[in-house]
């Protein structure tokens, strides 16, 4: 393929990743939402309900406050998806099927989702009001917190593979799976990924004590590019836990050529940990920011750390 | 193209409705009962809404601040009066219904035919000019001379102050409410914010005074068996779970307890317990509401009911009541005093009382019944406020469960039966 061509692929490859995944989370927010309320999943209304509320926020106005920072606040939302989707490109679906399966993909992903804090703050900075200042603030005084787990257990996952491309850690799963050979990496990745995408227990910055927080004075197609570009996170966060943690494209085998495989089986655990993702957030209070900070430092950093130098020492000895 | 336009606003329309409530004088309940009907949805931002509900008696303070709320909903947007009768002066094209009148219906259709386009979005109530011209002479409204100091021309300035940990921050100073989301009706403060933190918290007068000649009389009944009283006081403390859970960020759990709180048939006692041990299970990790918003000795005190008795105090009328105490009544006490034992007491309160809802159906208190409401004590609450962080300090406030509406209401006759 030419270079453009390649490129239109990938672009399109990604869009619809994101596409399909930010409707499964929409609907899945719906479904459990439903359950957990008592009033059932509603299958057919959980899968219209988010075109339904996009519509809605296409047809509202923007609102506008006095004096924002109108460049900035516009492209927060557009920033906050552009990282989701190189997060996403990091992730292969197939063994010959990827965006951007680099060596050093790891260290793609991990910046990505470091940059969110920017993102998330230039949201709350730029509305020229309180309430998306705090929520902004907030994010950054918590965001270390989770993103120093995320990057040790990645690390701890690449050790076995002794590679820090996706890909690779993929196929070095191939006799086991990293949720069972490493048990403490999974929850903490998805603790981490709740934090980025800011979601259920960890939605400090968007959270209901703000009025809705960064995006409270957000409306219309703006806040709906919000909503678009937090779920965007959440599905690059799952992504990348089904391949570091549950095998990736590997599973009993499929008729057909190798990418079948990886169609069929990184969406069903990309969607599998989604469920679990958007499942917590409707079962688990929102956290106090002091005392998450604390438990993140105190404990969670510390297992991060266990689950690097146990997965070290149990792959220098099967060496 | 036209084709597009109709589908996503056909789409639009059959999306929820976006409500922001303005909650008047009698009408929690019923605002609180919208939140189950499909087709709804209660925002706490005006920026996300399309209708606009002004429901019950308003207190003529808040005119001003309704029209401001109005004003900050972006297109296309509605006003419905729900039983508030002075306020269509305000919004002459809102649409009015009378307080026993069932308001899903009407705002569904109200947000229907918005989206299609059958209604026109409501013009503006203010004028859309800023009281004093901004100053700035920078490309992005910066710089300029005569804008800072304090509170200039109406907008709140962050000015350099002492602050926490001897650091000279930026304090600012905002009002919050009265129709913030997380807060009881009516209740209003002035904060002084740095960063996060609360320094100094300056609590607005119960507005509700003003109209308390035209409130309604409470719905106490003069006899009234234990098991009635039971059961209504299981029923309240239902209800503030469904808003403390919906302010922790558990919307669907909180609709699934105000189903519970809504019902014919009460609820089990053993499914409530279970479920306080589940909530009391996260409060226990200690990321949650332990150790937060400890109230105290005389500040308890002050408040009285279940906040005296999570910091320990065993007040209970009820203690000195023969008929309770013929069926082994015991209130509900904890030590810790914090958001924790708050939430804990009213769980266990709730249970206990579908309990003796069951024994004592039909018995008869022999002691006067008063209506209990915690009291309004703003400068408690501002004490209480002071140097919590935000997050706190709003689970704090929830977790009191104040009523300015009963505060202001005129009091009973003494002496009954």
């Amino acid at each position: 393929m030419t270079g453009w061509t390649q490129a239109a692929a990938a672009v399109g490859t990604i869009g619809a990743a994101l596409g399909i995944g930010i409707w499964a989370t929409a609907a899945l927010e719906e479904a459990l939402g439903g359950i957990v309320s008592g009033a059932g999943p509603r299958p057919g209304r959980a899968v219209a309900a988010p075109l339904h509320r996009a519509a809605f926020l296409w047809c509202q106005r923007r609102s506008r406050t006095e004096r924002p920072d109108a460049e900035l606040w516009a492209s927060a939302p557009a920033l906050l998806g552009g990282l989701a989707a190189v997060a996403l490109a990091a992730v292969p679906l197939a063994p010959t099927v990827d965006v951007a399966d680099v060596p050093d993909g790891i260290v793609l992903f991990g910046a990505a989702m470091a940059l969110v804090m920017v993102a998330v703050f230039l949201h709350g900075w730029s509305a020229n009001s309180t309430f998306p200042l705090v929520g902004g603030y907030r994010f950054i005084a918590v965001a270390l917190s989770y993103e120093m787990p995320l990057a040790l257990v990645l690390i701890a996952a690449a050790l076995p593979a002794e590679s820090l491309s996706v890909g690779e850690i993929v196929t070095s799963q191939s006799s086991l799976w990293n949720v069972l050979r490493q048990p403490l990496g999974l929850p903490l990745f998805l603790v981490a990924g709740l934090g980025l995408a800011f979601w259920g227990p960890l939605a400090l910055p968007d959270a209901a004590d703000l009025a809705g927080g960064t995006a409270s004075e957000v409306s219309g197609p703006q806040r709906l590019a919000w909503g678009l570009a937090r779920r965007a996170v959440l599905v690059a966060v799952a992504a990348m836990a089904a391949a570091a943690f549950l095998g990736g494209w590997l599973g009993p085998d499929l008729p057909g050529p190798d990418w079948v495989g990886g169609l069929v089986w990184m969406p069903l655990k990309t969607l599998a940990v989604l469920v679990v993702l958007v499942g917590l957030g409707h079962l688990v209070p929102r956290v106090r920011i002091e005392s998450f900070v604390v438990v993140a430092w105190a404990v969670l950093i510390p297992l991060a750390l266990v689950d690097v130098f146990v997965s070290g020492a149990i792959a220098l000895m099967a060496k | 193209m036209s084709g597009l336009r109709d589908l996503l606003s056909g789409w639009a329309a059959r999306a929820p409705a976006r409500v922001f409530p303005v909650v008047g004088s009698g009408a929690r309940r019923a605002v609180q009962d919208l939140r189950l009907r499909p087709g709804i949805e209660l925002v706490d931002s005006p920026r996300h809404a399309d209708v606009l509900l002004v429901a019950g008696r308003l207190p003529p303070a808040w005119l001003k601040p309704t029209a401001r709320v109005h004003d900050q909903m972006p297109g296309p947007r509605a006003v419905l009066c729900w039983g508030a009768d002075a306020e269509r002066e305000l919004f002459p094209m809102a649409e009015a219904l009378s307080p026993e009148d069932d308001a899903a219906p009407a705002i569904a259709r109200v947000h229907r035919a918005l989206m299609t386009g059958d209604r026109e979005s409501g013009p503006p109530v203010q004028p859309d000019h800023p009281p004093a011209p901004w100053r700035g002479v920078g490309p992005h409204g910066q710089g300029g001379r005569g804008m800072t100091g304090g509170r200039p021309y109406g907008r709140p300035m962050a000015m350099r102050e002492e602050g926490r940990d001897g650091l000279a921050l930026d304090r600012i100073r905002v009002p919050v409410g009265p129709f913030f989301g997380c807060f009881p009706p009516g209740l209003s403060l002035y904060v002084g914010l740095a960063g996060d933190v609360i320094q100094r918290v300056e609590v607005d007068p119960n507005p509700f005074h003003a109209i308390a000649e035209s409130m309604p009389a409470p719905e106490w009944a003069l006899a009234a068996t234990i098991g009635e009283i039971e059961r209504a006081r299981a029923r309240h403390h239902l209800r503030w779970l469904a808003d403390a859970l919906r302010v922790a960020g558990l919307v669907a759990l909180g609709s699934r307890v105000l189903r519970m709180a809504v019902a014919e048939e009460p609820p089990v006692p053993e499914a409530v317990r279970r479920f306080g041990r589940r909530l009391d299970r996260f409060h226990a990790l200690g990321l949650f509401g332990r150790g937060a918003g400890r109230i105290e000795g005389r500040r308890a005190e002050t408040f009285g009911g279940p906040v005296a008795r999570a910091a320990g105090l065993e007040r209970d009328a009820r203690l000195d009541d023969p008929a309770y105490r013929a069926l082994d009544f015991a209130p509900a006490i904890r030590s810790d005093a914090d958001v924790r034992a708050r939430w804990r007491v009213r769980l266990e309160e709730a249970a206990a009382s579908l309990e003796l809802a069951r024994r004592g159906a039909d018995r008869e208190p022999e002691g006067p019944i008063e209506p209990f409401t915690p009291a309004w004590a703003p400068d408690t609450l501002s004490d209480v406020l002071a140097g919590l962080e935000w997050g706190d300090a709003v689970s704090t406030i929830v977790s009191l469960d104040l009523d300015l509406e009963a505060d202001a209401r005129p009091v009973v006759a003494e002496g009954v039966a």
